[in-house]
């Protein structure tokens, strides 16, 4: 089920009364968990099977290591196999699936007797990372397992975040879910403003650009570098507009069940430097790789026997953050690139003193800044939204550069399309800035955005990108 | 402020629009019919209507199932069609045209007979229907607009203007949005960027491969279970009175199921296709109408296919010699 839905809008009328009905935490919280079992579980009940089991380990293992301290590592690498091995199998299985079946044919093996199609269920790679993250900080003694197995099915499950994040951690959630909760006027009134930009950047601006100027010009064979250039553009308004709707629907979905749950954009095309982008861009899985990743393998290196070269402990570090990021978006070289790419470019940005708390010395120099890592952000897009490697090299060894008058007019009409659309999120951005948060003005451009979304809505609103991963 | 505003736009849309509300849910449908298809049916007095989609267009060669045949043909192929239009096209043209074929050839593909909704919303489709359909047409209306939709777009449709108007408004915007820069910048009208985009962005330049993934993920509504389900989905179908509205007329129908790729997306797909076919051929030969199934024929390849749908040039005259060969079995 996704929050675009008509079911979903049953759903949640359904639950969001009988929730605010019942007045005891406990049965809030069976509620709560029932329902997210039922909107993981809606199009495919093993799901939330899977789910289910999942969670069970996890709570088991966390309470095996506080009964047995000694034992941390045993439990820590089970609940990584288990963890991982299962991410790893429905994400890359397909990859080597298609491998496996072209090697099998070559030897005449009628290899479709063998070879079974898994689907990846959405949001296993989100709720993966937040339980590991449980894990780890059981683990470490920083966090008490939980004891209460509603408490922490809520928190492995809880429907406004399971299929595409914020991966929030424990330490915001379950003090939430122990808590009592009651119904204030302040959650819808808090609420309202983010479902309705969520509903706006996903019906009018995501899925519009999406199906004008992204899809027709990435499934071409042989667009132009100019018409790859517009796409890539329009890609990169197109998948923040996208993903920060979903996240904006789901932290108003989670406010009107009374729960604050973490931002995952900070205007991240205003950065200056990648370290900046990624302060900024999907926050809770960058807050995850840095926690559970970066400073692990950053503190191995510098307590090493070894003596290692500082440009190695310094360089190794994001270059290995990157690229898992890169990899668990998906399986593909375009996302090995693509996650390379960022890891490569803060330890050029590190070596040329440009590191993350850089700050420009005058505006010239923050203009320039700005617009070489925006220029490197949609490079980056193009890689990431790429069907392959070979298709980008084709593009860019083609030797052709803006191609004839039709496509040049089908680069230029991308282009329009990205621009325009953006122009709502542009002005959002200013009037943030610029305006107190009271005034009047911010009032009209939710009644705009209001409006425009009832003229574009229908009942067959794509998925969101981020569900592939 | 947002139900003042929301007030302001419904009344200043009722006043202009010219309709009262509560509205009836559904389209309304104007009460002209295109003349170019009655006037090509009336001058060619054709044997055959040969009725589909692109399938029909770009996987068959006319003249030459012609000569197999001994039959004149007339090809009645609308692009992005299915089962609305093919009702209308049947209901409001082949059937009162003066000269009336024998025979009605209806190319489709897997469950299409029974989704009247697909590829119906939404403005070109509309249209399209629309250019056939009349104010009579309260079937269309009610099996291919209203079954589709929930209680909360009824009532939208009922009480709320804006709603009513939204595609009208839409394509407004959309026009505002699509023309005029490129107009000043590259002195290119309406018309000279529709041609170009076509040109460049059309489905023929896609990789095959994304292209049948794309077609395969638009196409989903066809292989849901209550899609595959024959028995469940025939009677809110236009399949019953397309049979109904040809034995009237003396027209024979002929069900034929066409070859394509379809790329799978879920397991059950291939099973409850096996069972939806066996029982439209079941119901089909219940009434008495010729079903022909060449989507197992081997004498078309996958590597004939261009895109899951569509066949390469070189193949065209083995899919409309494995037709005729079928169609021979069920012609006098």
């Amino acid at each position: 089920m996704t929050f675009t839905e008509y079911d979903f809008l049953i759903f949640f009328l359904v639950f969001f009364s009988a929730y605010w009905l019942i007045k005891r935490k406990s049965w809030q919280n069976l509620l709560l968990l029932a329902a997210s079992y039922i909107f993981y579980g809606w199009v495919h009940p093993w799901y939330a099977l899977m789910l289910g089991l999942s969670t069970l380990v996890d709570y088991a293992l966390a309470l095996g290591i506080a009964r047995n301290r000694a034992r941390t590592k045993w439990y820590m690498a089970l609940s990584l196999l288990f963890n991982l091995g299962v991410l790893c199998f429905f994400k890359y299985y397909n990859f080597f699936n298609e491998g496996l079946f072209q090697w099998l044919t070559s030897l005449g093996i009628q290899a479709d007797v063998f070879i079974v199609r898994s689907l990846l269920p959405a949001g296993l790679s989100f709720y993966t990372l937040k339980k590991l993250a449980y894990m780890f900080d059981v683990s470490r003694g920083t966090l008490e397992p939980s004891r209460d197995l509603v408490g922490f099915g809520l928190f492995a499950a809880f429907f406004p975040q399971i299929n595409a994040g914020p991966i929030d951690r424990a330490q915001k959630l379950l003090p939430q879910i122990q808590s009592e909760r009651t119904w204030k006027a302040d959650y819808f009134y808090n609420a309202w403003p983010l479902i309705v930009m969520g509903f706006f950047k996903k019906v009018v601006i995501a899925d519009t650009i999406a199906n004008y100027a992204v899809i027709p010009i990435f499934n071409l064979q042989h667009p132009t570098p100019l018409m790859l250039g517009s796409a890539a553009l329009a890609f990169t308004v197109q998948i923040l507009a996208d993903f920060s709707a979903y996240t904006d629907l789901s932290r108003g979905v989670a406010l009107l069940f009374g729960f604050e749950t973490s931002e995952n954009f900070n205007a991240p095309y205003q950065s200056l430097t990648p370290t900046e982008f990624w302060n900024r861009w999907h926050i809770t899985l960058s807050t995850w790789l840095r926690d559970y990743i970066f400073f692990p393998l950053r503190r191995t290196l510098l307590r090493s026997k070894v003596q290692l070269p500082a440009w190695l402990v310094d360089a190794l570090p994001p270059l290995v953050t990157m690229l898992v990021s890169g990899i668990w978006h998906g399986v593909g070289w375009t996302y090995v690139l693509w996650g390379g790419f960022y890891g490569v470019l803060i330890v050029l940005y590190q070596a040329l003193g440009l590191g993350g708390s850089w700050k420009p010395s005058n505006w010239l120099t923050r203009a320039f800044a700005w617009l070489v890592m925006f220029s490197m952000i949609v490079v980056s897009f193009a890689v990431f939204r790429a069907s392959s490697l070979q298709w980008l090299t084709g593009i860019l060894t083609s030797g052709l550069t803006v191609g004839s008058p039709e496509q040049r007019m089908a680069a230029i009409f991308s282009l329009s399309i990205a621009i325009i659309y953006s122009l709502p999120l542009l002005l959002k951005w200013q009037m943030e800035r610029k305006l107190p948060k009271d005034s009047f003005l911010h009032e009209v451009y939710f009644v705009a955005a209001t409006i425009l979304m009832l003229i574009y809505i229908n009942s067959t609103a794509t998925d969101f990108v981020y569900f592939q991963f | 402020m947002l139900l003042l505003t929301l007030l302001v736009i419904s009344v200043v849309i009722v006043q202009q629009g010219g309709v009262s509300f509560p509205n009836e849910p559904g389209p309304k449908f104007d009460n002209s019919i295109s003349p170019i298809i009655p006037d090509a049916l009336a001058a060619q007095k054709s044997d055959m209507i040969l009725l589909g989609d692109s399938v029909v267009e770009l996987n068959l060669n006319p003249p030459a199932l012609e000569k197999a045949l001994g039959l004149t043909i007339y090809p009645l192929h609308f692009n992005g069609s299915s089962s609305t239009l093919w009702y209308v096209a049947i209901k409001n043209v082949i059937v009162t045209s003066p000269s009336k074929p024998r025979y009605l050839v209806i190319v489709f593909r897997d469950t299409f007979l029974t989704t009247p909704a697909y590829r119906a919303q939404g403005g070109g489709y509309q249209d399209e229907i629309d250019s056939l359909a009349t104010q009579e047409d309260s079937l269309v209306i009610q099996r291919t607009y209203v079954n589709q939709m929930n209680l909360l777009e009824k009532a939208s449709e009922s009480y709320f203007p804006l709603y009513v108007y939204r595609a009208r408004i839409r394509n407004q915007i959309d026009y505002l949005i699509r023309y005029p820069l490129i107009r000043a910048t590259m002195n290119c009208g309406k018309r000279c960027l529709d041609i170009a985009l076509d040109t460049v962005l059309n489905g023929r330049n896609w990789d095959p491969i994304l292209l049948n993934t794309h077609i395969a993920g638009v196409e989903d509504v066809l292989y849901t279970r209550h899609a595959l389900d024959f028995k469940a989905s025939v009677n809110e179908s236009y399949l019953p009175d397309i049979i109904r509205l040809c034995k009237e007329n003396d027209i024979r129908p002929i069900f034929v199921h066409a070859k394509t790729l379809r790329l799978y997306r879920n397991a059950y797909e291939p099973v409850l296709l096996a069972a939806y076919l066996r029982d439209l051929a079941d119901y089909l030969r219940a009434n008495g109408v010729s079903y022909l199934d060449i989507g197992q024929d081997p004498r078309i390849k996958p590597e004939d296919f261009a895109d899951s749908l569509h066949i390469f040039p070189a193949a065209i005259d083995r899919y409309t010699q494995v037709l005729a060969d079928a169609l021979k079995t069920v012609l006098p």
